[in-house]
Parts: structure tokens; sequence; C-alpha cells
């Protein structure tokens, strides 16, 4: 009897001290009224678990991911957040498209040590933390620079010189109207006009918008907004046959593309919009974008790499959870038991890459750094070395 | 009358009587029916008022819900929610000032976690689930005793809900009251609220309760104590709406009685005046008649007889009337000759003297129209026509018959001297004709030879005096030419002898030799001239040619005369081709002198010019524009003009056209040879002239010696044949063309040529006609007789070259 009872106690011993690790990688994004974009970076993050399982045999660990809406409502993304708290498996959050939820709820974030990826998010103060901690990494365009590259290719390369600003009334585009302020002036002019206005912009109110452009005798226009108020504010241009060269931020590549092209098409616009460099439509592509592109297709059923969008939330995405996901194959050795202790080695690792990681854009180091006043782009992967203008296809997607 | 009178007191008394009598049956039974319906009438307003007053305050709720609704959309709720910005400025201010419905009030914004982002009002939670779960579209409250109300709704954005907005306002009662009858009671679970003079009088009364929003209550009382203030009140309007009753119904009798009884004794009385007069009027009328008017009974005898017929028969009307037959008006012969002659037509026989006269009207006709011989009573006759017509009963049945007589004498004698005019015309007219183409003859024959001298003088050598004089011979002779026809155009159109031609004709090549009789002018004046062919698929027409050539050289003339500098253009549009009938308008525009616009009115009427100077400076009739607006018309088209005096004139004509055939063009090269050159030597042949005239004969014979031929002369029609026959048989040759005068002594032109072809037709070459006859149907009697052209005089040498070109290879082919 005793003998039976000390063989099931080492049968349990055995088969807690073998169980594989169970983690939960959160998304808190826009599935509702952005859907496309918070749909991307979804795919993104779930081809880069499949690639990794894939090419890693020896991983002691299972992911899964819970996709949450916030509808870009911060209060909903707090709400959240605070659900990934009370979860024990949650490991990481990937955050994604609007700035708004991650500026407001940045000290929550932080304070609360939640591991945040954001693939799909520019605002500047995202990844600048106010608090002690930083738990905030992104990969994607940052405002702190974007505002500079796109002020720079509009300037030296296009020529302008008196752009007006039309910036969407958030955190994010007021961040963004300082950050093009600088670069412009770095550029040796200034802003000419600056018009700001909220989401959900009426037409009447995008028409005055596209008047006043046309009275303040301005060569070009900067544009920080979501896709959806974008279609009406170019809408307004198109009928005031605006044909300024428009230099936009990627805010409006978050939604349906095709209706975004069409919109510029029918309007005669020339929009020209930041993404980072690479794109599944570049005609030369390395072994592994090859595979990574050939993944995504047989996985989602699609014929045509045009389908991939938008490819930035994609592309994003899959980059930062394939570093995440190497980060924690990397500390399973150390152990996956103490969620707390998990996480905090992950934070370790990413800020200190073994072993670099090869993602579409480029091949990670060591992309991410301990954040300090004195380094603060240290939570940054991307800078503007990375960053390009593209134009929209007819077809939808970015030439 | 006085009997009117007295019927009429009598029914009025009766109808007082009556209805008083009515007046206590109707005061019981209206105050029973008024009684026993009070209640439910009052009921009835009771219901109708509430159905009112819940609609009104239902209205006036949702009215508030949707305009908090409204707001809730805009973006400065929105976006401080959606980032839950608690400093938003903007939406603070927003609020602040915000009046839903013009109602003021305090406001709250909760999240979707129920997080206040602004303001702190009290809420259900039940209620904001409702809302945030989007079950409810909006929810009132009654939150007080104080008429304070609640209204929570969601604002969207993208079509989620993604926070409530609360709104307290306070809505005084009397916001909703409208009536002063008409209480309202409000309550909910947790209080009632009255109106303080809501006694208990009122409780008693029959109420109504109505559900009007999910969570509160609204009852409301209608009061109808005001309806029965006081009873005696209540009885006295009873009574007052009675009498009014019974006065109507008086009224409404009287009326009746009035229309049944008094009314038809009173027509009756004025039918018999109105008949009285209408006889008297009738009367009148017949007897002011001028003409004689007669009605007779079925059998003829007279019954009636007017002061004309008095006046012309002779008779009196008594003598007459119920004594005669109107048969004995006329004269008994005619009257025996019609009828024998009616007998015979009409197979049956007319005994009755009077039938002969109503026969037709018997047959059905309505009114017989014939003429007869009258007899007055002094047995002096007149012409006289009958106009005879039934009179029948309302069954259709002839009783009689009412005759006219209107004495035709003057007026046969009228008729018979309008023809006598008529044919005086006829023959001045006739003669006015004859006279226009003698005249044409006669003046163009020694015009002919003047101008023909002229110009074969000025090819000999001449000093430059001679020349200068010659050339102003020739100008004048010119001048005087285009006058002449002129003059012969307008007669011949005034007299509406002018006849068109139909024939095929492209529109290009008829404005082409427009231009090219226009041009030595336009040469001379250095004036350019321009043909503008607006593009159309149709240039050939049937139609008169030589009419629009002559309307386009006449505008072209006009045009180039009256330009001293600058340009004049022609101008064709095929306006329309419907079918096979086309519209074209022709235009000539220049850049002359320009004319007013009151000269232009009068510039198509005939001997006309923009001002006498212009005669003085320009010289002409004045008669080319009228001719033109003439040939227009008679072409069913139509001239115009506009002109801007010192910039220009534009002179147009609008043509209808049918569609012609189109034809290969063979262009004429009519002034081919030059000076010099004979033409003999390329188309030779053996002439015969045939002209009266010695200086025409001596004309045409040097203008033939200039281009290398010679000829034979016959001086008429009869030397003509005898020369054909002559030259046959001492020279055993024939003629190739013989130049034929039309008028001539002894045998003229249409004759010999006759002669020639149906005798002598193997020995008869083609014979051209040469005559200052220029008419179109002088030219068409000449194709008709066998003649093969046709020059008309003045005779030019092209005109010459082009014949005997062309019949010289006639000449081959048949000869």
């Amino acid at each position: 009897m005793l003998k039976a009872i000390i063989l099931l106690v080492c049968a349990l011993q055995f088969n807690t001290s073998f169980a594989q690790a169970e983690f939960n990688f959160y998304l808190d994004a826009d599935l509702s009224v952005h859907k496309e974009s918070g749909q991307s970076i979804k795919n993104g993050i779930e081809t880069a678990i499949e690639f990794f399982y894939k090419t890693n045999k020896n991983v002691d660990f299972k992911i899964n991911l819970v996709p949450l809406d916030h509808r870009g409502n911060t209060r909903r993304s707090l709400a959240n957040f605070k659900k990934v708290l009370k979860d024990p498996k949650a490991v990481a959050v990937f955050g994604g498209l609007h700035s708004p939820p991650l500026i407001t709820n940045n000290s929550f974030i932080n304070n609360n040590k939640i591991l945040t990826f954001v693939s799909w998010a520019a605002g500047g103060p995202i990844s600048r933390s106010k608090v002690e901690e930083n738990w905030i990494y992104r990969l994607s365009v940052d405002d702190a620079q974007a505002g500079g590259f796109i002020a720079k290719h509009a300037v030296v390369k296009k020529g302008c010189k008196k752009p007006f600003l039309v910036l969407e009334k958030t955190p994010w585009g007021k961040s963004n109207e300082k950050n093009m302020k600088k670069g412009l002036e770095e550029n040796g002019i200034k802003a000419h006009k600056v018009q700001l206005f909220g989401w959900g912009i009426s037409k009447s109110s995008s028409a005055e918008i596209a008047e006043n452009i046309v009275k303040s005798d301005s060569d070009c226009i900067f544009f920080v907004g979501n896709g959806k108020d974008a279609k009406t504010i170019f809408t307004s241009f198109g009928n005031q046959k605006l044909s300024l060269p428009i230099f936009s931020h990627w805010g409006i590549t978050g939604g349906n593309g095709q209706e975004m092209a069409k919109v510029i098409n029918k309007n005669n616009l020339s929009v020209s919009i930041i993404q980072t460099k690479f794109t599944f439509l570049n005609t030369k592509l390395s072994t592994f974008q090859k595979e990574i592109k050939a993944l995504i297709l047989k996985k989602y059923h699609f014929s045509t790499t045009k389908d991939i969008i938008p490819m930035s939330g994609w592309v994003h995405s899959f980059d930062l959870a394939l570093i995440a996901l190497n980060s924690l194959k990397e500390i399973q050795k150390e152990g996956l038991k103490n969620i707390s202790k998990t996480k905090q080695l992950l934070k370790n690792e990413i800020e200190n890459l073994r072993i670099p990681v090869q993602g579409l854009i480029k091949n990670y180091k060591k992309p991410f750094k301990s954040y300090t006043k004195n380094n603060k782009n240290a939570h940054e992967a991307l800078n503007s070395n990375d960053y390009i203008m593209r134009k929209f296809n007819t077809d939808g997607t970015l030439l | 009358m006085k009997k009117s009178t007295s019927f009429k007191s009598k029914f009025l008394y009766f109808t007082v009587i009556s209805f008083g009598a009515i007046l206590g049956v109707l005061l019981l039974v209206v105050s029973f029916m008024l009684n026993s319906s009070f209640n439910t009438q009052a009921e009835k307003q009771i219901a109708s008022s509430l159905e009112v007053y819940s609609h009104k305050i239902n209205d006036k709720l949702n009215s508030i819900s949707l305009g908090l609704n409204d707001h809730a959309k805009k973006s400065v709720l929105i976006n401080p929610l959606m980032q839950f910005d608690r400093n938003s400025l903007a939406l603070r201010d927003y609020l602040s000032e915000l009046s839903i419905l013009g109602y003021k009030g305090s406001f709250s914004i909760l999240g979707f976690d129920q997080e206040a982002l602004i303001g702190s009002i009290k809420f259900d939670e039940s209620d904001f689930t409702a809302i945030i779960d989007g079950e409810r579209d909006y929810i009132i409250n009654l939150l007080s005793n104080n008429n304070e109300f609640q209204f929570l709704v969601p604002i969207k954005f993208s079509g989620t809900i993604e926070g409530v907005l609360i709104f307290k306002t306070l809505i005084p009662k009397q916001h909703f009251a409208y009536a002063s009858n008409t209480n309202i009671v409000i309550s909910n679970k947790n209080f009632s609220m009255t109106i303080e003079d809501l006694d208990k009088k009122i409780k008693n009364l029959k109420s109504r309760q109505k559900d009007l929003v999910s969570n509160f209550k609204i009852e409301i009382f209608f009061d109808p104590y005001t309806y029965i203030k006081n009873k005696v009140y209540t009885i006295a309007m009873i009574f007052v709406f009675l009498s009014l009753l019974i006065s109507i119904f008086a009224l409404y009798f009287y009326h009746k009685g009035k229309t049944n009884f008094i009314n038809p004794h009173e027509e009756l009385l004025k039918v018999k005046t109105e008949l009285d007069n209408s006889v008297s009027f009738k009367d009148s009328l017949i007897n002011s008649s001028a003409h004689i008017i007669i009605s007779t009974d079925g059998s003829g005898i007279i019954q009636s007889f007017n002061s004309a017929g008095e006046e012309n028969f002779g008779y009196k009307a008594k003598e007459l009337i119920n004594q005669s037959s109107i048969c004995e008006l006329y004269d008994v012969k005619e009257i025996e000759t019609k009828k024998l002659k009616l007998n015979a037509q009409m197979r049956s026989v007319i005994k009755n003297d009077f039938d002969v006269f109503n026969h037709e009207i018997k047959k059905g006709k309505d009114a017989s129209d014939t003429q007869w011989l009258c007899i007055r009573k002094d047995r002096t006759e007149f012409q006289g026509r009958l106009i005879l017509t039934a009179i029948k009963n309302k069954h259709g049945l002839i009783q009689g018959y009412l005759g006219i007589i209107e004495d035709i004498t003057q007026l046969n004698i009228a008729k018979e001297m309008e023809k006598v005019v008529k044919k005086e015309l006829e023959h001045t007219a006739r003669a006015k004709s004859e006279f226009l183409a003698n005249m044409s003859h006669e003046i163009r024959t020694p015009m002919n030879g003047v101008l023909g001298m002229v110009q074969l003088l000025s090819e000999t050598d001449l000093d430059p005096s001679q020349s200068e004089m010659l050339n102003t011979i020739h100008t004048c002779g010119d001048s005087l030419l285009t006058i002449l026809n002129d003059i012969l155009d307008f007669s011949k159109i005034e007299s509406g002898k002018m006849s068109l031609e139909k024939i095929n004709f492209n529109i290009h090549k008829c404005i082409d030799n427009a231009l090219y009789l226009t041009s030595h002018n336009a040469y001379l004046k250095g004036v350019t001239v321009k043909f503008i062919k607006n593009e159309s698929s149709q240039h050939w027409f049937k139609g008169d040619v030589t009419r629009i050539t002559q309307i386009l050289v006449n505008y072209l003339s006009n045009a180039i005369k009256f330009t001293e500098n600058g340009e004049v253009t022609i101008e064709l549009e095929v306006k329309s081709v419907i079918e096979d009938l086309a519209k074209i308008t022709i235009s000539v525009r220049d850049t002359g002198i320009g004319i007013s616009e009151d000269a232009l009115k009068k510039l198509f009427n005939a001997f006309t010019q923009a001002d006498t100077s212009t005669t003085r400076k320009f010289g002409g009739t004045g008669l080319g524009l009228s001719i033109c607006a003439k040939l227009a018309q008679l072409m069913e088209g139509e001239v115009f003009a506009t002109s801007v005096l010192g910039t220009g004139s534009t002179f147009g004509v609008n043509l209808p056209l049918k569609c012609g055939e189109e034809e290969v063009i063979t262009e004429e090269l009519v002034d081919d040879f030059k000076e010099g050159s004979l033409l003999s030597s390329n188309f030779p042949h053996r002439i015969l002239l045939v002209e009266d005239n010695q200086v025409n004969q001596k004309l045409v014979k040097m203008m033939l010696k200039k281009i290398g031929y010679t000829c034979d002369i016959a001086n008429n029609g009869l030397e003509a044949v005898q020369a054909v026959q002559q030259l046959k048989k001492s020279k055993n040759l024939v003629y190739t063309i013989i130049f034929m005068d039309m008028q001539m002594p002894e045998m003229d032109g249409l004759e010999a040529t006759t002669v020639l072809l149906e005798k002598y037709k193997s020995i008869t070459p083609p014979i051209v006609a040469m005559t200052a006859n220029a008419f179109a149907e002088d030219k068409e009697k000449c194709f008709s007789v066998g003649m093969s052209d046709f020059i008309s005089k003045p005779i030019s040498r092209g005109d010459i070259s082009r014949v005997l070109k062309k019949t010289y290879n006639l000449k081959s082919s048949s000869l």
C-alpha cells in the first residue's frame, strides 16, 4: 500500500516537473473600428508563432494568443490591461493601432510591469516612460523620428516651402505637430498654418479645412490622422480641386487600403505615406523573406502578396513577436515557473539579445536596450534609416 | 296682382301656426336627447383630450432625448471620452453652454465602465447597463416632485457604444399643459404631485390614466365642471339653441312653400308678358328686315307678309294673308316650265304649283335656295332669290313654310359687269406681257449691237482718250443692260409671269459661278472675296439655279460696290436635311459702309436704296434687292439683311430646296483660248448665221473671225432652209452648226428649225438659238422644237466659243 502511495506521489511529482509551461500573449488592439489593422497585427503574431515552432524543436513552452478589442477607447484598453494583470499566464501584451490608449495608460502599464510590445502606434511618448520603470517596447514608426523624417522628405526632396499641417486633435496629433514643426525648423522653414480636427470629423468641418488651405497660399500639406477621417477630409480636398502634394503619417493606412486608394484616385490627390522599408511587394526577397511569404500565403489561403494588408501591421508584429519568442526560448533554461520572474527575465533578455533574430525588416542584433533618460530611443527597434515614403497603388497596396 | 298678395298672406299665416305647434313638441324631444347625450359627449371629450395630452407629453420628452442624442454624436464629446481626457476644456465649455430644446441643466459623461469623465449626476445602474448594452436608445426618469427629469443617452463612436451622456433638467408643469380645464398629475412610485386647487369634487369625476414612459405615470384629469357651472345657464343655452333651430325650420318651410306655390303663379304671369313681348319683338324684327319675309301654311297660303314685302310687291299684307298662295307672287309661266322640267326629271307628277317651290324640303332638305322671276302688284317684274325653310312642330311635322326673298336684280347686273372687267383685265395683262417681251427684244437687239461693236472697237488701235471714251460707253452700256434686265425681271415677277426651273444643280458650282461673274469688279476694286463652305454632304439640289445665281450675283455686286477696303465673304450653310428637303442659307458679308436700321427695313422694297445719296454715289435703280426678295419668295424662301453702320452688312437668303442627285461635274473651260489663238484649228466648223439685223450679222461675223471662223448668212428662216439645201446640192457639203435668231420676217427661227428638222434632218446640223428673247419660256420653246443650245443676246465671244466646242463633238458623232 505504502509502495503504491510512494509510486503515485512520484508519478505526480514527475508529471509536475515535466509539465510544459503555458503562456498567454495578449493582443490589445482596435478590432472594431479599424478591424483590418487590428487583424493584421493578430495575423503577424500568429505567423511568427507558427514559424517559431516550425523552426525551433526544443521549445519547452506553449503560447496562446488572446485577442482583446479596445475599439480605440483608452478606457477599454485600460480595462484590458487590468484583465491581463489578473491572468497568471499572461506574459506580454501586443498593443496596436492608436497611440492614445498607450500614451494615456503609459504609467499604469509601467507601474504594473506589464511587458508590452507595440507594433503599430507611433506616438512618441509610448516608449518613453514618465515613471521609473519602462516596460513598453516598440517596433514601428516612432513619431519622435517620423515627424522629422516627413519634414525632411517634403522640404529637401520635394521642395515644400509653405506646409499646411492638418492633424487630429489627440495627444498623437499634438505630438506630431511638435515633432513636425521641429523637423521643419531643422530644415530651415516654419509651418505655414496648422489646423487640428476631432475624430469623426463632419463633411462641413472638413470642407472648412479645405477652404482654409486654399485661402492660405500653402504649397504642400502634412496630414496626421486615421483612415476614417482621412477619407472625409481627402474628399473635401478633391471637392476644392486641391492639387497640393500631401505628406501623410501612416495613420491613413489603418483600415481598408483599397477604399483609401479609391478616395485618393477619385479626388486626384498625390499622397505620400511614411512606411517602414520592407514590403512583400519588393521584387527581390531574401530566402528568409520568401519563406515567410510562402508561409503566410499558405496559412491564410492567399493567392497573392497583395492580400497581405495592411502590410506594416503584419510585418512589424511578425518581427516583434519573433524577437519575443526567441527571447523566451533563451530564458527557458533559467526557468519559466514563476510568471513574475519569467517576465523580468524576458525583459532582460529583450534588452540584451544574446542571439540575433532575423526579421523581415532587418536582422535584429540588439534592437532594444535599457531605457535611461539619456537614451530615449532605447526601446525603439527601428529608426529613420528604416523609413521610406510610399504611395497607394490603385489596388490598395503601397508602392 | 291683388289675388297674388292675398294668397301670399294666407300662406305666411299657415306657416307660422304650423311651426308654433311643432315648436313645443320639438323642444321636448331635443331637451330629452340633449340630456341623454350630455354624458356621452363629455366622456368623448375627456378621452380625446387625454389622447392629445399623452402625445404632447411624449413628444416633448422624446424631442429632448433625440436632441440629446444629436449632441452625443459630436466629436467634442467623443474625443475626450475615447481618450478619457478629464481635462478637456473644450468639452467643459461646450457642456456649460449647452441647452436642450431651451432647457438648461447639468450633464454627466460616463465611460463604458461607469467611470465618470465629467459630472456627478446620480443614476440607476440598471439604466446605465440598459444604455451601454444597447438595449434602450434612451431612458427618461422623473426625479422629484419639482418636475425634475433625467435623460440617459448613449455616446457612440463609429457605431459602437463607448459611454453614456446623462442630462438632468427641470421642466415646469405648465410646459405640458395648454388648456385651463385640464389638470395634470405626474407621479411615480416614490411621490405624487397634484395641482393645489384640485378639490374633491374633481376627484369624483371620471378620470383616465395612461402609461407614458416605462417607469413613471402621468395621470390627466379632464374637468367638465366648467360646462355645467350653472344649471340655468345650461337650460337657457338649450332654449336658445332650440329657438334657433325652429327659426331655421320655419324659414326653410317658408322658402319651400314659396318655391312650390307662389313662384309658379308668378312665373305664369311672367311667361305671358314675355310671350306678348316676344310676339311684338318678332313682328318688329320681321318688319324691320330689308328682305321680304313671307310665311305660309303647309299648302302655300300666305300667313304673314312683312313691310319689305309690301314695299317690293306693292300688296298690303291683309290683301294676301289667308287669301293668296305664295305662287301668285311669281311668274306663272316660269312655275309651269319648272313644273314640267321637274316632272320629267323626277318621273313623278307635280300637280300643285307650290310643290315646285317646296319639293326639296319635303324630301328632307333643310332649306331650298332658288331664283325666280317675281311679279309685283302692278305686274312689273324683278329677279328674286327665295330661301325657303320649313316651320315644324315639336314632332318634326311640317306646319308651314318661311320664305325670305331678296331682290337680286342689281346683283346680277354687277356680276355681269365683273365678267366684262375681268376679261378686259386679262386682255390688258396679256398685252402687258407681250409688250414686255417685245421691249426685251427690241432693246436688247440694238444693245447687243452697241456692246458688241464697242468690244470689237476696243480691240483696234486707239489713242488713250479714245480708249477711255470707249470704256465709258461700255460701262454705260453694261449698266443700261443691267437696268433693263432688272426692269424686265421686276415687271415679269409683278405680272406673275415669272416661271421657275427645277433642274439638278451643284450649289458649290452655283456659288463659284456667281463669284466668277463678279470677280472682275472685285479685282478692279481690290476687294478680296472669300467663299466659306460649311461642311455638309449635301451639295446637289433641285431648283432654279439661274435665279439663285442671280440673287447671289446681286448680293455680291452690291457688297463689292459698297466695300472700299476689306473683304467680302460668301458663306453657305446647309441647315437641315429632312428626308429629301434641305434648308440652305447663303449669306454675303461685307466690310462696307453699312446701312442704318431704318433704311434696312425698306431695303427690299422696289426702287429703294439706303439713302438718296447712295444712288448718286453708287448708282443703281434700287430694283436689285427687291428682285432678290421676290425671287426668294417665289422659291418659298426668304431674304434677310443685318447691318452695322460703318462696319458692314450681311445679306442672305434662306431657301428650301429639294435634294438632287449627285452628278459628275464637267468643268467648263469657257475662256480657255487666248487672244489671237484660233479655235477653228482645233474645232473646225461650217457655220450658217441666220439673223435679220444687219448690225448683229456684222457683229457675229467679226466675233467669229476673231477666233478663225467664217460664216454664211441667211436673212431669215426661209433663206436658212434654202441655204442648207443649196450647200448640199451645189457642194455636197453640210453645215456643222447654225446660229438661229428667233424673231425674223417671213419665217421665224422656231418655224425654220421645225421645217429643217422635219424635212431635211439628215443635212441639218445642231441649231443654236441666238436671240434677245431671254425669258425662260423662250428658251423652252427653242428646245421643244429641237434646238440644241441657247445663247442670249448680247452675245459674248466666250458663249460662241463654248457652243462651237460643244457642238464640234456632237457634229463628229452625228454627221
